[in-house]
C-alpha cells in the first residue's frame, strides 16, 4: 500500500467518496459486529486473569494458566466434562437418522401424503426447548404422564423419569431427534433434487434394485452435503446443546445433565468465578477450532469432499 | 413382480410416516387435552389423548394472571422490534454488500465470516452486556442479535440475482443510492426479506436465555421464561389464592393441567404462524445451501 501510486489513490479516494451511501448503510451492520462480536471475542483474555468485575480486563491481574490449572484438576469439572463427551458421542451416532429419513422422503411415491410428512416434521424445529421440557415432564411424570400410563398397561410400574439420572441422556437423545431430525432432512432433500433423474432410469434399466440405487447414485449424489454437516458436528462435539438441557435438568438428575457448558454457567454467571469459567469457554472454542480442521481434513482423505 | 415390491415398500415406508406424524404431533394434542379436562381426572393417568370432560377454567385464570400477561406483552413486544431492527440493519448492509463497486468488499466479507464460526463465549459475552449497562434492560433482547451474518448473506445472494439495468436506467432518471435501495431493491427483495424476519421473529419468541442471564428484574421477563418458571415451581397455588380472594369461588384446576395451559398458549403464536414460516423457511434454507 505504501508504495501506492497517487493516480490510485486519488480512485481510491473518490470511489470513497462516491459510495459514501454504501457505506453509510453498513455503519450498523459494522458497529453491531464490532460489539457484539468482536469485543467479546478480545473480553476472552479475562480467561488469563484474576478477573475483578470492578477493574474490568484492563485492570485485573494476570494469572497466567492458573484458571486452567485449576478447572483442569476439578473433579467436578470431569463429571461435565463426561456427560458433554457422552451427549456429544449419541449425537454423533444419531447422525445418521435425518439421511435415512430424507431417502425415505425421496423414494416416497405419493407426493401429496409426502409434503404433509414433511410440514409435520419440521414444527418441532420451530419449538422452544422450554416448551419442549414442559411436555417431557409431563409426558413422562410418575404419577400422571402418559408414557407411565403406557407402561401400566404391560404391568411395568410407573418410573421416576426426571427423578432418577440413568434416563436422562436417552430422553435427552429422543428429544433431539424428535425436534430436528425433519429439519434437518431439509439439506439432503435439496442436494437429491440436484442429481440427474435420467441416472435414475438408468440404472433401473440396467436392472439395479432400490436398495443399489440408493446406494450407488444417491448417496454419492448427497456426499458434499452429508460431509460439509459431518464437519460442523464434529466441531460442535464439545459446545453441547446448552439451551436444551438447561431446559431440561433439575437438580436430582443432575450428575447426569449437566455438561461442561451448564457447569461453566453456574461457577461463572452463577458463583461469580469469572476467570475459570471463561477459561473453560476458552478451552471449548479451541477445542471447536481444532475439531473443525481436524474433521475437514480426515474426511477429505475419506471421501474427497471437504468444507474448505 | 416389480409392482409388488415397489408396494410393499411404499407401504411400509407409508406406516413409519404415520408413526413418525403421530409422534410429532402427539405430545401436543396431549398437552391441550390435559389443559382442558376436568381437574379431578387430569390428576389420574386418566387422560391419555382425548379431553376427559370439558373445562376452559385453566384458561379463564390464564386471562387473570398478570404474569403471564405482562411475558406475552413482552414477548410481543421484542418479536415485533427484533424484527424491524434487524431487516433494517442487515438488509441495508446486504445490499451494499451486493454491490460489486463497494471498495472493500473482500475485507468486510471477511470482516462478517469470522463471527460465523468464532465467538467469544458466554463470560465475555455476560462482562460487555453488564459494561455496556444492558443488565434489566429491555434493549438487551433486541440489541445483540440485530445483525446476522447467515441472513445478511442470504439477502446479497437474492440481491444480486437482480439485474443491473434496474439500477443502471433508475441513475439516468438522477436517483441516488438511498432512492434505489428503499424504491426498487426492498420491493423485489420482499420474499427473502420474509424468510429472514419469520426466522428472527420465531427465535426472538422463542428466546428466553439471554433473560435469564441478563435480566433479574422478574416484571421485564418473556412468556418462554414465565412458562419455565410455572414449569419449575409450586407458585401456582399463590396465582389461585389470588383468583379464588377475586372471584369467591374456587378454581378446579390442578397445578399440571395449570402449567399446560400456559405451555399451549405459549406454543399458539407459532403454530399459527408455522405455515407462512415452513414454505419461506425451506425455500431460504434452499437458497442458502445451493449459492453458498
Amino acid at each position: 500500500m505504501l508504495f501506492m501510486k497517487n493516480s490510485d489513490k486519488l480512485k481510491i479516494y473518490n470511489d470513497v467518496r462516491s459510495q459514501w451511501v454504501l457505506y453509510l448503510f453498513m455503519l450498523p451492520a459494522v458497529a453491531a459486529t464490532l460489539v457484539f462480536s468482536y469485543r467479546p471475542m478480545y473480553g476472552v483474555i479475562m480467561a488469563f486473569q484474576k478477573y475483578d468485575i470492578i477493574k474490568g480486563i484492563v485492570g485485573s491481574e494476570f494469572v497466567g494458566l492458573k484458571n486452567f490449572i485449576s478447572f483442569f484438576s476439578d473433579t467436578r469439572f470431569y463429571a461435565a466434562l463426561y456427560n458433554t463427551i457422552a451427549l456429544g458421542s449419541l449425537g454423533l451416532l444419531c447422525f445418521p437418522i435425518p439421511i435415512v429419513f430424507a431417502i425415505l422422503i425421496n423414494e416416497y411415491k405419493y407426493e401429496g401424503a409426502k409434503r404433509i410428512v414433511q410440514s409435520v416434521t419440521y414444527l418441532p424445529h420451530f419449538i422452544s426447548w422450554v416448551i419442549i421440557s414442559g411436555l417431557l415432564y409431563r409426558l413422562l411424570d410418575q404419577d400422571s404422564g402418559a408414557i407411565n400410563a403406557f407402561l401400566n398397561v404391560f404391568g411395568i410400574e410407573s418410573i421416576a423419569f426426571f427423578r432418577e439420572p440413568v434416563y436422562f441422556w436417552w430422553i435427552y437423545i429422543l428429544a433431539v431427534i424428535w425436534k430436528d431430525t425433519g429439519l434437518n432432512s431439509i439439506l439432503y432433500l435439496s442436494a437429491m433434487t440436484a442429481i440427474n433423474p435420467e441416472t435414475y432410469e438408468a440404472a433401473i434399466v440396467d436392472g439395479a434394485n432400490r436398495i443399489q440405487r440408493i446406494w450407488n447414485i444417491t448417496l454419492p449424489g448427497i456426499m458434499p452435503t452429508v460431509v460439509m454437516l459431518m464437519i460442523l458436528r464434529i466441531s460442535a462435539f464439545f459446545s453441547g446443546n446448552f439451551e436444551a438441557l438447561f431446559a431440561m435438568r433439575n437438580p436430582m438428575i443432575s450428575i447426569r445433565s449437566d455438561s461442561v457448558e451448564v457447569f461453566t454457567y453456574y461457577r461463572g454467571v452463577v458463583g461469580g468465578e469469572y476467570g475459570y469459567a471463561a477459561a473453560i469457554g476458552f478451552s471449548q472454542s479451541i477445542m471447536a477450532i481444532v475439531l473443525l480442521f481436524i474433521s475437514n481434513k480426515g474426511l477429505k482423505k475419506i471421501t474427497g469432499y471437504s468444507l474448505f | 413382480m416389480r409392482r409388488n415390491t415397489i408396494s410393499a415398500f411404499n407401504i411400509v415406508v407409508s406406516i413409519i410416516f404415520i408413526l413418525v406424524c403421530f409422534a410429532t404431533v402427539y405430545p401436543f394434542i396431549y398437552a391441550f387435552s390435559f389443559s382442558v379436562s376436568e381437574y379431578m381426572l387430569s390428576a389420574k393417568k386418566a387422560v391419555i389423548l382425548l379431553p376427559r370432560g370439558f373445562t376452559l377454567q385453566n384458561y379463564y385464570i390464564l386471562a387473570s394472571d398478570s404474569k403471564v400477561l405482562k411475558g406475552a406483552f413482552i414477548s410481543f413486544a421484542r418479536t415485533i422490534t427484533g424484527v424491524v431492527l434487524f431487516v433494517l440493519v442487515t438488509g441495508m448492509c446486504a445490499y451494499s454488500m451486493s454491490k460489486s463497486r463497494l471498495r472493500g468488499r473482500k475485507i468486510f466479507f471477511i470482516f462478517f465470516v469470522i463471527p460465523m464460526y468464532i465467538n467469544g463465549g458466554m463470560l465475555p459475552m455476560y462482562m460487555l452486556i453488564r459494561s455496556l449497562g444492558l443488565f434489566n434492560n429491555f434493549l438487551v433482547y433486541i440489541l445483540p442479535g440485530c445483525f446476522g451474518g447467515f441472513f445478511m448473506f442470504l439477502i446479497k445472494v437474492y440481491l444480486e440475482t437482480i439485474p443491473d439495468s434496474l439500477e443502471e436506467s433508475a441513475r439516468l432518471d438522477g436517483a441516488g443510492d438511498f432512492h434505489i435501495a428503499t424504491r426498487i431493491y426492498a420491493p423485489l427483495s420482499l420474499p427473502v426479506i420474509a424468510t429472514a424476519s419469520l426466522f428472527v421473529g420465531v427465535a426472538q419468541w422463542n428466546s428466553w436465555f439471554d433473560a435469564l442471564l441478563y435480566i433479574s428484574n422478574k416484571e421485564m421477563y418473556p412468556l418462554q421464561m414465565v412458562l419455565q418458571e410455572i414449569l419449575r415451581q409450586t407458585q401456582i397455588n399463590n396465582i389461585l389464592d389470588t383468583f379464588e380472594l377475586t372471584t369467591r369461588q374456587k378454581p378446579k384446576i390442578n397445578a399440571e393441567s395449570y402449567k399446560m395451559a400456559v405451555l399451549i398458549v405459549t406454543t399458539l403464536p407459532i403454530v399459527f404462524i408455522y405455515p407462512f414460516a415452513q414454505k419461506y423457511f425451506v425455500k431460504g434454507l434452499m437458497i442458502g445451501a445451493v449459492k453458498m
